[in-house]
Formats: structure tokens, sequence, C-alpha cells
């Protein structure tokens, strides 16, 4: 049954004008978040974009406090300022004191997180029914996007990739030896910024789909994902933006087909158990293959040998 | 509100609600800030993240499996979801496929967004969405815990004060192996104290302290407790027993002044305690005497003065050699430094009496000033 209700909801997609703009509000996101969260896995920053992700909320508040518009734009504006002013938080507090990154990223999340809350509760106690809504941002709610929201995302996600296809070399470089890149006279401050820019892009969009604090499953898992399969940073942006796109599509269909369930959460589990699957199937590095691959090998004098070597490394490492 | 949580007379304890709303806050503050003490210092600030927001689907679990909100059997299963996500993330970084930081964030969202469906979709939990992310301290009054009927008492204030026991002696019995194994792991591994043993006893404690507070502050605003008032005052000393009575009395302080500044408002508690918190961080973080900004601040420009002072008295030594006058505008034109500057330095250098200047406005040396050089360039 269940099944049947989402196939009628993905015919939906073309028939449906309402589902339309909310499966393709729910793909932009996930295509932008699949493509720039590569960066942020292959950095070692996963959990910055959690951090980025929760500091954007008050910039919604404010945003709404002192425009007193729910004009999606304005909102974004304010989130963006917020998870930017967030991670450059982070950052100060990593670079001037001896407080490392695990614990700067959680003063930024959870202190911008309530401050967050305090705002929300404070424009619904002041503004009544009129404020309904903002709430929306912490769990997403793809079903409340319409056309104009859609294009405003639209327009967001193609800057990002422009950027991201003109200093696609600039990243890759810093990326992965940065070093290098200095010595090649790459002003590395300025990329590592733009980076982070376009990251921060990517979270605003997913606001509306996702919400604040599920956005950082939508940087890392798709990216994950797409690593199982590929060794080559190309394929593995186009992959997890598919996987990514995917997800999102797929994520809001159920949701909408379900009374008063959030996208974001529905979302999350869908991009889960693509990494999931990714995990056990991919040819070359997944469970399943590998243990295929143990099972045909014929077996040989070394095998001892290594095995015991295995189990010696295992017990080094518990 | 429901009806039925009347405080009835004769109940042995009668408190005001507001006195009960801030015994919650300041109970759960202290509990986290001392575990978050540990949290710290280990850099493991983002597994508390992620424990605390996996115990939701525990506590929706245990919610549905005995059908009501009896504290026990939630503890017990949130700390089991809390110790599921730790394993769940070791697993997977182990395996080599994910960097540890990928596979936190891989795994606690999942579980989240299970819970939060659980709970958005069974009619019979009680608990509201966005109750999960900030908790419900200002119910804390109703709920009350019952004795054979009798009414005993704020539940939160029970279940929290317990929960204080627990972590005093926890910390009290195991404050040499927490010690050791935080500072140096392998000397605990070498003397036979289990560090691997006392990281899952505090993962414990972690997830028993992130389950109780999470009805009053939620998933999120929890890591609040956790890690700023740790880090503020982890800023302010070097010892381990004083960081831990600062870090609570932070937690407390901002517990305090949070809900004051929630009254007045008229804003969420849980919230205003998390942003108290972080302008109590905020203020450590400019004042701290030795490690603010502004003593880093002072002690940076201090020592560039005392180089540049080096370097100009270097520069006068070497142009005495080579028979050459200094004036100010020397100093700025070879140093490239600014007329204000170099005229600053010049006084300086005069007033310390390392240089006398003549009737051209040329620098001379002193005898102390060709010490201090000569200092300067060995």
């Amino acid at each position: 049954m269940v099944l049947e209700e989402i196939f009628s909801a993905f015919l939906g997609i073309f028939t449906d004008y309402t589902l339309r703009y909310v499966a393709l509000g729910s793909a932009i996101l996930g295509i932008t978040s699949g493509a720039l969260g590569c960066f942020t896995v292959l950095r070692k920053q996963s959990l910055f974009g959690d951090a980025l992700a929760h500091a954007a909320l008050p910039g919604i508040g404010f945003a709404y406090l002192f425009a007193g518009t729910k004009d999606s734009l304005l909102l974004m504006l304010g989130a963006a300022i917020f998870a930017w002013f967030g991670g450059i938080i982070t950052l100060a507090i990593t670079s001037t004191t001896r407080i490392k990154q695990d614990a700067a990223l959680g003063i930024t999340l959870s202190v911008f997180f309530g401050l967050g809350i305090v705002l929300l509760t404070y424009l619904q106690n002041i503004g009544g029914a009129s404020q309904g809504g903002l709430d929306r941002f912490l769990f997403g709610q793809a079903a409340a996007l319409i056309e104009s929201d859609v294009i405003n995302l639209g327009i967001l996600a193609s800057f990002c990739f422009a950027v991201l296809i003109v200093f696609y070399k600039e990243f890759k470089i810093t990326t992965f030896d940065s070093s290098f890149g200095k010595s090649l006279g790459f002003p590395i401050k300025y990329i590592n910024a733009l980076l982070t820019s376009v990251i921060v892009v990517a979270v605003v969009i997913g606001l509306h789909t996702v919400g604040v604090v599920l956005m950082v499953s939508m940087l890392i898992a798709p990216a994950a994902a797409a690593r199982q399969w590929t060794s080559n940073l190309k394929n593995m942006i186009i992959l997890s933006a598919i996987f990514g796109g995917l997800s999102g599509i797929i994520g809001s269909m159920i949701s909408s087909t379900t009374e008063g369930m959030s996208t974001g959460p529905v979302i999350v589990i869908t991009i889960t158990a693509i990494l999931g699957i990714s995990l056990l199937f991919s040819p070359k590095q997944g469970y399943l293959f590998r243990y295929l691959r143990n099972q045909r090998k014929s077996p040989s004098p070394l095998d001892e040998i290594k095995t015991t070597d295995k189990e010696r490394s295992n017990h080094g490492n518990f | 509100m429901k009806s039925k949580p009347q405080i009835k007379k004769g109940a042995i304890m009668e408190i005001s609600s507001d006195l009960i709303i801030i015994g919650t806050a300041v109970l759960v503050a202290a509990n986290c800030a001392s575990i978050g003490v540990f949290l710290v210092l280990r850099q493991m600030a983002m597994m508390s993240d992620a424990i605390s927001h996996a115990v939701l689907l525990g506590i929706v679990i245990a919610i549905f499996a005995v059908g009501g909100r009896e504290p026990i059997p939630v503890i017990v299963g949130g700390v089991l979801s809390g110790i599921l996500t730790v394993s769940l993330v070791e697993l997977l970084y182990r395996s080599g496929k994910l960097k540890q930081d990928s596979s936190i964030g891989i795994i606690f969202p999942f579980l989240f967004a299970i819970g939060v469906i659980l709970v958005t979709q069974a009619g019979n939990v009680h608990i509201d969405a966005q109750h999960v992310l900030y908790g419900s301290i200002e119910f804390a009054p109703f709920d009350l815990l019952y004795l054979d009927e009798l009414n005993i008492g704020s539940k939160s204030l029970w279940v929290l004060g317990i929960l204080a026991i627990a972590n005093v002696s926890f910390i009290g019995i195991l404050y040499k192996e927490l010690k050791i194994s935080t500072f140096d792991k392998s000397l605990a591994l070498g003397v036979g104290l289990m560090p691997l043993l006392v990281h899952y006893l505090l993962m414990i404690m972690v997830a028993t302290t992130a389950v109780v507070a999470f009805e009053s502050v939620g998933a999120i605003l929890v890591i609040a407790f956790f890690i700023v008032p740790a880090s503020a005052s982890y800023l302010l000393t070097e010892r381990l027993s004083r960081m831990l009575v600062l870090s609570v009395s932070l937690g407390t302080v901002s517990a305090v002044i949070g809900y004051l500044f929630a009254i007045i408002a008229d804003v969420s508690i849980s919230g205003s305690m998390a942003t108290t918190a972080g302008i109590i961080f905020g203020l450590t973080w400019v004042f701290a005497p030795n490690r603010g900004l502004i003593s880093r601040w002072r002690r940076i420009s201090k020592q560039r003065f005392e180089i540049d002072l080096g370097i100009v008295l270097t520069l006068i030594q070497n142009e005495h050699d080579a028979d050459r006058q200094v004036s100010t505008s020397t100093i700025s034109n070879s140093l490239g430094w600014s007329k204000e500057y170099s005229k600053k330095l010049a006084e300086f250098v005069k007033a310390q009496k390392f240089v006398e200047i003549d009737a051209q406005g040329n620098l001379i040396l002193t005898g102390l000033g060709l010490k201090k050089a000569e200092n300067f360039s060995n």
C-alpha cells in the first residue's frame, strides 16, 4: 500500500503543480549539498557543516524581526550571515585559545541555536499567529515551498555551481595538498573563505527542506556514499550530487504522502539508506564483495600468516 | 495543563514553581558542566552532540515499550541508544571507510531522524517535536513524583538530584583514573588503569546525563551545558580540580541569569540559559587573565615591541659602525615603518636611556644601549 502511495506520488511530480515544486526544491538542495559536501568530507571538516547549519537559526529570527516579512530571500540572507559568523567564531576560538576544534564547534552550535530558540519564542509571543511557520526551518517543510522559493533556491544553487566550476582546480588543490597549492602561489586563505561561503549557501538552501538540525547529514552522507564507488574527485562530486538529489526527491515524496510529517527526517533516512547500500555493495570496497573475494580465494600457506597478522592488528586496535 | 497534578495538601514538599524551575535548571547545568570537563579535555565534545541527539530514539522506544514516561525505563532506553551510537560510530570509522567526524555526522542524524518520525507520527508519545529540541523546563513544576499515591514533590528535582549524586560519586571514585586516562592515555594503559573501561563508563554517564536533562532542555541545548562552561573554565585554570569547580559554578550562574532573563523577556528558558552560557564564555574569552584575547593581544604587542626595540638599537649600532648618523627618518626609511611609530620608538629608547639625541636630531647609542643591542643580536 505504501509503495502504491509513493508511486502515485511520483506520478504526481508530473501532474500535481504543488508537488512539482516540492520535488524540485528538495532535488536542488540534494544536488547542491551533495556536490559541495564532498569537500567538507575530504577536508575532514564534516561537523563544521553542523555548526554552520545551527548557527543559521538566529539569522532567520533576526531577519524576520527586522524586516518583518517571510520573504524567503531575506530570511536566507539573514541565515547566511549568521552561518558565516558562526564559522568565523569557531575558527577564531580555535586559533586564539587552546580550545580544540570539537569543543569550539560545540560552543558555536549550541549557543547560536539557543539564541535562535530565544528569538523564535520571542517572535511567537509578540507576533502571535503571523509568526507560525518560522519553526518549519527546524526540521524542514518542503511542502511549504512555493514557486518563488524554488526560483530563489535555483538561482542560489546555480551560483554555487558556477563558483564550483570556475574554481574547481583551486578547490581541488587546496583540499588535497594545501602546501603544494601555496607553493604554486594560490591565495589559500581566500580560496578557503570562498569554499566556506558556497557551503554556507548550500546550508541555507537546505534550511527549507531539511532544516537546521539535520542539515549536516545532507553534506556528509551523499559524499561518503559516493566515495565508496569512486576515487576520482570529479566522479565523486557527480555521484554525490545524484545521490543527494535522489534522496531529496524520494524523501519529499514520502513526507508529502503523510500528514504532518517533516521532510528533513525522511530525507535523512533515505540518504543514510543509500549510504548503507553503498557500504555493503560497492564493488571495490563493499563488505559483500570483500567477503566474496575472501571466500573465492584458494587457501595457500600464506593465508595463515596473514590471518594471524590481521588478528594481531585487530588486538592492537581494541 | 492536565488537571491531575495539582499539589495536594499534605504533600511532603511544597516548593513554589519558580524555585522548582530554577532548581531544575541549576541541577541540569551543574550535572552537565561537571561531566563536560572531561569531554572538553578528551576532545570528545562532538561525541556528546551525537549522544544527546541519539538518546531520543531510546527514550521514544522505551515510552512505547512501557506505555508511559516512567524515569527508569526511559533512562535505560536512552542510555542504551547512547551506547549504540558510540559503538556504531566506532564500528564505522574502525572499518576504515570513513573518518571519525564523518561517522559521527552520519550516525546521529540518522538515529535522531528515526526518533523524530516516531515522535511526530505516533500519537501516544506526548512529546512535541519542538520540545525534542529545546525541552520543556517550563513544565517541571507540574510533573510530580508519586510514591504509593503520596506526592513526594517535583519529579525533575528528584531525578536530577539522584543523577548529581551519581555524577559526583563517579568523578570522586574514579578521579585518578579519569585524570590519568585524560591527560596521558598510554600511562593509564601502562599502570593498568583500564582507559577503555573508563572511556565507556564516561560515555554511560554522558548518556545518562543527556537523557535526564533531555526533558528539561532537549537534545541540542544540553550540548551548551556540557561544553560551554567547561570550555570557559579551561581558559581560566590549569588544575583539573579547579576546572571542575569553576565549570559547575559558571554553569550554575548561566542557569540562574538565563532563567531571570527568560522570565523578564518572556522567552524560552532553556534557550536563554544556553545564550547566557555563551555570553559568559564570550566574556571569559575576551577577559581571561592569562588566556583571554586582551592579555593575548597585550603579550603579542609587547613581544613585537621588544623585537622592534632590538632591531632599532641594532640598526643604530650598525650605522655607527659604518660612521653614519641615524635620525628618526633613517629608521622609518630603512625599516619601512611609519614616521609616528619610528618617532615613538625613538622617544622610548631615549626615555630608557639607551640613546641620546643630539642637537641635529641624531640618535647616539649610550653604553647601556650598546649592551642591549649586543644582547639582542646574540
